[in-house]
Order: structure tokens, then C-alpha cells, then sequence
């Protein structure tokens, strides 16, 4: 993993830096202290000073730090807004996956989906509890309540992408770009914003590194498909498989099929999709349509044009290397 | 849209492939397909991953495997 022992250890430090400022929220007097405990488990699970194992899916939380390090200011600038966006990172995970019936950690009776919810929700108000504590502590409210307003502006952007998400039955490229663009691609798209609005007041690199957070956050959506992809290959029960047609080479299989082929792979996947027979003929139709071609080139398409906003906006030595990492640590070099 | 007609192409029409090998712009043009040179090096480059180093294709599930657990 390329700089995975500089991110971890930047993991480390941040989440030693961040923790008072959480637990200062979760320890609130007269409040049950078995929901607060619940919040403290859910956030600095292996990440607790008490348990200092960092795990490294937590590494998106650098981002802000790295924007603004990136663009010249100090990464614990960002400290306050790192947290609250990682809060609002787990609220959302967990609430993806109450929403799309995905398993659920099964610590802390989070496998209970209504226990789960409640946990999210508990998440995104201490975050916004961190948003006015920022505000209240920068004398200059003209950069951080526009920050802080279009913050949650795009956060309701992001519920209507998940409702489209949802409600939507008949998914295309075209809705398929502009639902990932809305959902994942938004969320890393303001993490990289708000780091870097934090270490300068050029517009113009705050855009690329925005641009750069967007191009990521769609990446991870992609990811996001394959890992549903074999979740669904690897069951012995495919009949939750409806799951599999929002992915990428479904979308792009039954939008690109002629119609007969097309219809085809709509009655395989409507009929019986338990029958191993059958998933072998859908497999077959993926495969001959360059769903796997098509799936990798857009893969390139979105590290490219990160690796190139990246560039553009001529990050400091040190954060644009972590950040061409924290890139590069979603791509395994060889089959 | 294009891009993805271009690699359906690219799957199932092997003149259309070795042309594509050959000439990548008569052959985008003769199918009157238009690509900019950004779609072009993202496509050549997927198509750099998708093949292994036999020369046979990268399978989706393949691909999906590498990915169990990637967070």
C-alpha cells in the first residue's frame, strides 16, 4: 500500500488530537449513558486511545487536514471540520446500509436497524454541534457559515440522490453518473472544500481540490458496486439480487444491449435468479457486452482526472503526496 | 454514451477491435464515433487492465474479488 505507514500514522494523530473535542459532546450530564457509550464505541472503534488500533478505512478523515495542508495552512486547522465530516461519514454508512438492507456491525446492538438509525442520527447532530462550535470559535464568520451552509445545502442534495437511489427501478448511465455524482461524489467533494477553504481564500484551488474530493468519491462509489457485486455472486441466495441492478455493469449492460439481449438479461435477473444456471447466463451476457472493459476505463477515468486536479492545483510536497496516496490505496496493481 | 457503444464495440465486432488496434481514429471515425483524447487514454488504459499477462480477458468477478472488504 503506497504510504500506508505515513497515513496510519497521520490516522493516529488526528484521532488522538479530535477525541476530547468529540467525547467533551458525549458526556453530557444526565443523559443515558449507555446511548452516549454506544456513539464513543461507533466512532473510535479501533481508534480509541484505550484500544489504539487505527483501522484503515478511517483514512478518509484526513482529507480536510490534507486540503489544507495541501493549499499551505496547517492540517489541524481542519481538526474541528475533520470530525464533524467523519461523523457525518459513519451516520451516512450506517444509514446506506439500514436503507439498502446490508449487514450491520454487530457490536453495540447496531444490528438492530431501528437502534441503528437512532445511532446515526445522534452522529449527525453532534456534528452539527461541531459546525457552530467552529463558528463560534473563528472570528471570521464570513468564510465559515457560507462554509457550514453549503455544507448541509449539499447534504440535502445528497438524500435526494439516495431517495432517486431508492425509489428509482429503471437505472441508466445517465442516472447511474448523476446519482453517484450527487451521493458519494458530493460528500468527498466537500471534505477536500472545506480543508482547503481552511488554508487559503484562492478560489481556484479550492475548485480543483474539490474536483479532486468529487473524482475520489465517485471512484468509491464504484467500489462501492463491486463489493455489492460479491456480495451477490457469493450468496447462496441471490433472491435480494434486485441490489445488482444499480450496479455499474448491470446499468451499463442493459442500457448498451440490443433490445432483445437486453430483454434477455432482464428475464434472467427477474426469474428465478437462485438458479445457478441462470446467474451462469447472466454472467455470460456481462462478460460478452464489455461490462469488465467498461467498468476499468471508467475506474481510469475518474483517477485520472483526480491525479490531474490534483496536480493542477500545485499541492505543498508533503499533503499532495498523501493525497496522490490516499488515491492510489483504492487501486490493487495486479489480478 | 459514446464511450460505452465504443467498448460494446470493441467486445463484439473484432474488425472494429483490430482497426481500433491499428488506427484508433479511422477506425472511431469510419464508425462515426467520437471520442475525445482524454476517453481515449482512459479506454486504453482500461484496456491495459483487463487483460492479463496471457493475453486472456479480466473477468468481472475477478476484478469484484479484489475488492472484498477494500474500505
Amino acid at each position: 500500500m503506497a504510504g500506508g505507514n505515513e497515513l496510519t500514522s497521520r490516522i493516529t494523530g488526528l484521532f488522538e488530537r479530535i477525541q476530547d473535542t468529540i467525547y467533551k459532546h458525549w458526556k453530557i450530564p444526565d443523559q443515558d449513558g449507555e446511548y452516549l457509550t454506544i456513539l464513543r464505541q461507533v466512532f473510535f472503534v479501533n481508534s480509541d486511545k484505550n484500544s489504539p488500533k487505527i483501522h484503515f478505512a478511517n483514512r478518509w478523515v484526513l482529507l480536510p487536514g490534507l486540503c489544507c495542508q495541501a493549499v499551505g495552512g496547517k492540517e489541524i486547522d481542519a481538526d474541528i471540520f475533520s470530525s464533524a465530516w467523519f461523523l457525518y461519514y459513519i451516520a451516512a454508512h450506517i444509514m446506506d446500509s439500514v436503507q439498502d438492507g446490508d449487514e450491520l456491525p454487530s457490536f453495540s446492538q447496531l444490528s438492530n436497524p431501528a437502534v441503528a438509525l437512532n445511532v446515526a442520527s445522534g452522529l449527525f447532530f453532534t456534528g452539527n454541534l461541531l459546525f457552530i462550535e467552529t463558528a463560534e470559535k473563528f472570528q471570521n464568520n464570513s468564510i465559515i457559515l457560507p462554509l457550514i451552509k453549503e455544507f448541509n445545502q449539499k447534504m440535502l442534495g445528497m438524500c435526494d440522490g439516495q431517495h432517486q437511489d431508492l425509489t428509482t427501478t429503471q437505472v441508466n448511465l445517465e442516472s447511474y453518473w448523476r446519482i453517484a455524482h450527487k451521493k458519494s461524489g458530493t460528500f468527498f467533494e466537500l471534505a477536500c472544500k472545506i480543508g482547503a477553504s481552511m488554508g487559503t481564500s484562492d478560489i481556484s484551488r479550492i475548485k480543483l481540490l474539490s474536483d479532486y474530493g468529487l473524482h475520489l468519491g465517485v471512484l468509491i462509489q464504484i467500489l462501492d458496486d463491486l463489493e455489492e457485486w460479491n456480495v451477490t455472486i457469493n450468496s447462496k441466495t441471490r433472491t435480494e439480487s434486485r441490489d445488482i441492478w444499480k450496479t455499474l455493469p448491470i446499468v451499463y449492460a442493459l442500457d448498451i444491449l440490443p433490445e432483445q439481449e437486453r430483454d434477455e438479461l432482464l428475464n434472467f435477473l427477474e426469474n428465478n435468479p437462485d438458479n445457478p444456471a441462470i446467474w451462469d447466463n447472466i454472467m455470460q451476457k456481462i462478460e460478452q457486452c464489455g461490462a469488465t472493459l467498461f467498468l476499468l476505463t471508467e475506474m481510469e477515468r475518474y483517477r485520472i482526472n483526480a491525479l490531474n486536479t490534483l496536480n493542477q492545483a500545485n499541492p505543498e510536497n508533503e499533503a499532495g503526496e498523501n493525497l496522490r496516496n490516499l488515491l492510489e490505496s483504492l487501486f490493487i496493481p495486479k489480478y | 454514451m459514446t464511450l460505452a457503444q465504443v467498448v460494446y464495440h470493441l467486445s463484439n465486432d473484432a474488425d472494429f477491435a483490430d482497426q481500433m488496434r491499428a488506427n484508433p481514429e479511422a477506425a472511431l471515425a469510419e464508425k462515426g464515433f467520437m471520442l475525445s483524447k482524454e476517453e481515449q487514454a482512459f479506454l486504453s488504459r482500461g484496456l491495459h487492465r483487463g487483460i492479463h499477462t496471457d493475453g486472456s480477458k479480466v473477468s468481472m468477478n475477478e476484478v469484484a474479488s479484489l475488492y472484498v472488504g477494500w474500505r
